[in-house]
């Protein structure tokens, strides 16, 4: 289900007006962990199932690594970040195994090939693993929450943690130490309205007014139809495209924190202005946070992170977002994506450009060359078939394109304008010439209001879904 | 601040319906914006046309055909008549005539653009406020001044480039003809798959029943393509099975010209002097079966 639909916007509704009813005040959890079921099941009804597994899983593992034998916590641990795993590799990796491993024809390939890909798995999975390692670690919640838990308790929970409708299908990826000790009766009253609408309207915006629109043109990167266009063109889809991704996502993290609020839940802030990063370490502090905090929490620092002398950090670094890189999809382009930001990272630490410079005119140009690796990086994103990407480079260096293109660059300039203006405007926010204009915000939001109501694209589905 | 937001949302979206409403705006706007180009074409048919008169429903292959009075072209890029007949279906009152295409008919039904033409929310507020529509949408309006203005910037730097027969321009455009109708070839070379074939045209004689129980006249009628195309597996597998559905005792069909006589842009869609010329010829053939 859409967050853009109105199927969705009825479920919400329906949820919120009952969630804070007083006959189901006892009842909030297990009324949004059914709301949530109903939105994962509009789409893939018989893959509920799949999620009821994997947060069963979870859940016995878990309560035995919390209540079991202190001697064998740690393999219990370690089963349960085993068993998410084999799920997670199951269902997404299957086909890319068959497709590089086993020869075309194969009965078993074959087999692999027609797994359908559940949507979320890379989310619930991750949740999953985040939930068996911190009440390993005895991070979830104190002693005394943890006396009183009873199975049935604790299932409930965990499958709300794993299930909450907005998270959910593309994220933000929830951390257990940082939902658990939310989870306990909510207010009416406690709603903070001003958040949850600034992000609400941003996110939709974001999607609605400038994903759904920008989509209809960086479309034609695709193959063939970059053959029929000038490099000048091609490069303006590539910038188009990576304004894109960052509202298509963007935006569903901001409506999932919007949402999440108004059922008194505070998710993990997802994105923070990612395109004024000077540096590809302040690139990843900033770009899909509550990934990259998982990745820095549950794979880089276990692996031994910058404790191991220099080289190895280079290697967890190169190592850890080359799997961050995989983790999105299910082809050799994205693990290819995540160790060219993987190199760079270890770069420019290596170099010692990971800090801030004093000079602004360095600043600004690193600025600009983070932005360039990472637009051109999206390119594997786009198109994750190889041979497409090299056709894609032959026809920017050919620049033999004979179609007239002034509407594509034009619309991508206007449709790319809102996300600049929104950058920009995080660096001069906090100047105190601008005060006035702070106090002005809600002319800003009525607009974006008024540009969601009447400058809508069709609605596309998001693209992190696909992960 | 929600309630001044929303306030301000409110006077904008007035101000806005009422410059619309009064000075009704022309603007041009779209292209090469495929999705946009359909939702525009659907709701001047479901909005401005009067809706009793007859309607054309097909592919892009159709999409340009013109100089049909009476009929307005709801032929949609990237679509099949389907698509076009599930706006159609939904109107209070039917057409007196339905031309369709039958190129494409295979195509599976795009459930979110007939979903999003025919949402009971929108398609009602759409009516109501014209500043809702798809060709008013004011972002789309500052496009079309950037790019006037940056053709203008262009203009005096572009060669014109004739592409006489021998030239090196003619040459490249025949090399981009070759490789667009060889991938059409490939495409023409399988007839289409027969499951979802089936069930296509098994909803399209559901259709066309109830078009012609609510006194419609439904005409079917076949794009000319190529040469090279048309007596392709594809094209014959098409005919055989709309035949068998549709039997030309029972059913109009518009008679087949001659392929020769019409060029194509890249195999499938006729260029604009062909295009001209086929929707001639189709007002003189619709002519005579009002006969």
């Amino acid at each position: 289900m859409l967050f853009n639909s109105f199927a969705f916007l009825g479920l919400c509704l329906i949820t919120l007006f009952l969630y804070y009813l007083p006959l189901f005040s006892r009842a909030q959890v297990k009324l949004l962990i059914i709301a949530s079921m109903l939105f994962y099941a509009y789409d893939q009804p018989a893959l509920v199932v799949l999620l009821l597994l994997s947060a069963g899983i979870n859940t016995g593992v878990s309560y035995w690594v919390l209540f079991g034998n202190a001697t064998s916590k740690k393999a219990l641990a370690t089963l349960g970040v085993g068993l998410n795993l084999a799920i997670l590799a199951f269902f997404k990796y299957s086909p890319l195994f068959a497709r590089t491993f086993l020869p075309s024809g194969n009965d078993i390939g074959r087999f692999l090939l027609t797994i359908p890909l559940p949507i979320g798995i890379s989310f619930f999975t991750f949740e999953g693993i985040s939930l068996t390692i911190d009440l390993y670690k005895n991070k979830a919640f104190s002693q005394r929450e943890g006396e009183g838990l009873t199975f049935t308790k604790h299932a409930e929970r965990t499958l709300f943690f794993i299930s909450f409708f907005p998270h959910l299908v593309a994220g933000p990826i929830l951390k257990a130490h940082d939902f658990l000790p939310q989870i306990s009766r909510k207010y009416f009253r406690n709603i903070e309205w001003e958040a949850a609408f600034k992000c609400l309207v941003v996110g939709y915006f974001l999607k609605m007014v400038v994903a759904d629109n920008l989509k209809d043109f960086t479309l034609l990167l695709d193959f063939p139809y970059h053959q029929y266009y000038s490099s000048l063109t091609l490069l303006t889809m590539l910038f188009g495209y990576s304004i894109q991704i960052f509202a298509d996502f963007a935006g569903y993290s901001a409506i999932a924190l919007g949402l999440g609020k108004l059922f008194g839940y505070t998710l993990q802030e997802n994105f923070n202005f990612p395109y004024i990063s000077t540096s590809f370490k302040e690139f990843w502090k900033r770009w899909h946070i509550s990934l990259s905090t998982f990745l820095l929490e549950y794979l880089y620092i276990p692996l031994g992170g910058n404790r191991k002398g220099r080289a190895r950090t280079y290697l967890h670094l190169i190592l850890t977002m080359f799997l961050g890189g995989l983790w999105h999809g299910a082809a050799w382009s994205y693990a290819i994506w995540g160790l060219c930001h993987g190199l760079a990272l270890a770069l420019e630490k290596l170099a010692g450009y990971d800090r801030p410079s004093q000079s602004t005119a360095i600043q600004l140009v690193r600025g600009l060359l983070v932005f360039i690796f990472v637009t051109l990086a999206w390119l594997l994103f786009k198109l994750p078939n190889f041979a497409d990407v090299i056709s894609f480079v032959r026809s920017v260096a050919k620049n033999s394109g004979a179609l007239s293109t002034t509407r594509i660059n034009s619309s991508i300039l206007v449709y790319s304008l809102p996300v600049v203006i929104y950058h920009l405007y995080y660096v001069v926010r906090p100047r105190a010439a601008w005060r006035p204009v702070v106090r002005l915000e809600y002319i800003g939001y009525g607009l974006l209001l008024f540009l969601i109501l009447v400058n809508s694209g069709n609605p596309g589905s998001f693209i992190y879904f696909q992960f | 601040m929600v309630v001044k937001a929303l306030m301000v949302m409110g006077v904008i979206f007035a101000l806005y319906a009422v410059f619309i409403a009064q000075v009704k705006p022309y603007w041009s706007i779209s292209h090469h914006k495929e999705q946009q180009d359909n939702q525009i074409k659907a709701e001047k048919y479901l909005y401005d046309y009067r809706q009793e008169h007859g309607v054309v429903v097909g592919s892009s292959l159709s999409s340009h055909l013109g100089n049909l009075p009476g009929i307005y072209n709801l032929a949609l890029d990237g679509l099949s008549s389907l698509d076009g007949l599930a706006i159609v279906m939904k109107q209070k009152s039917p057409p007196r005539t339905v031309l369709i295409e039958i190129n494409f008919i295979d195509r599976e039904e795009n459930t979110s653009f007939t979903g999003l033409v025919n949402n009971p929310v929108l398609k009602p507020a759409k009516r109501l406020f014209m500043s809702m529509r798809a060709d008013k949408q004011p972002l789309s309006v500052v496009v079309e001044q950037l790019q006037m203005t940056l053709d203008r910037l262009r203009a005096p730097f572009i060669i014109p480039d004739p592409a006489v027969p021998g030239s090196a321009t003619s040459a490249q455009q025949a090399s981009r003809y070759t490789e667009l109708l060889t991938k059409q070839l490939e495409r023409y070379a399988q007839a289409p798959a027969p499951g979802v074939f089936e069930q296509q045209l098994g909803k399209l004689r559901q259709a066309v029943s109830l078009l012609e129980q609510q006194g419609a006249r439904v005409v079917f009628f076949e794009m000319p393509v190529d040469c090279r195309l048309d007596d392709s597996p594809r094209a014959k597998a098409v005919r055989v099975a709309f035949r068998q559905y549709f039997p030309q005792a029972t059913y109009s069909y518009v008679p087949r010209p001659a392929c020769a006589a019409y060029q194509t842009a890249d195999g499938i869609h006729l260029d604009a002097q062909s295009v001209t010329k086929y929707s001639y010829f189709l007002q003189e053939q619709l002519a005579k079966h009002k006969r």
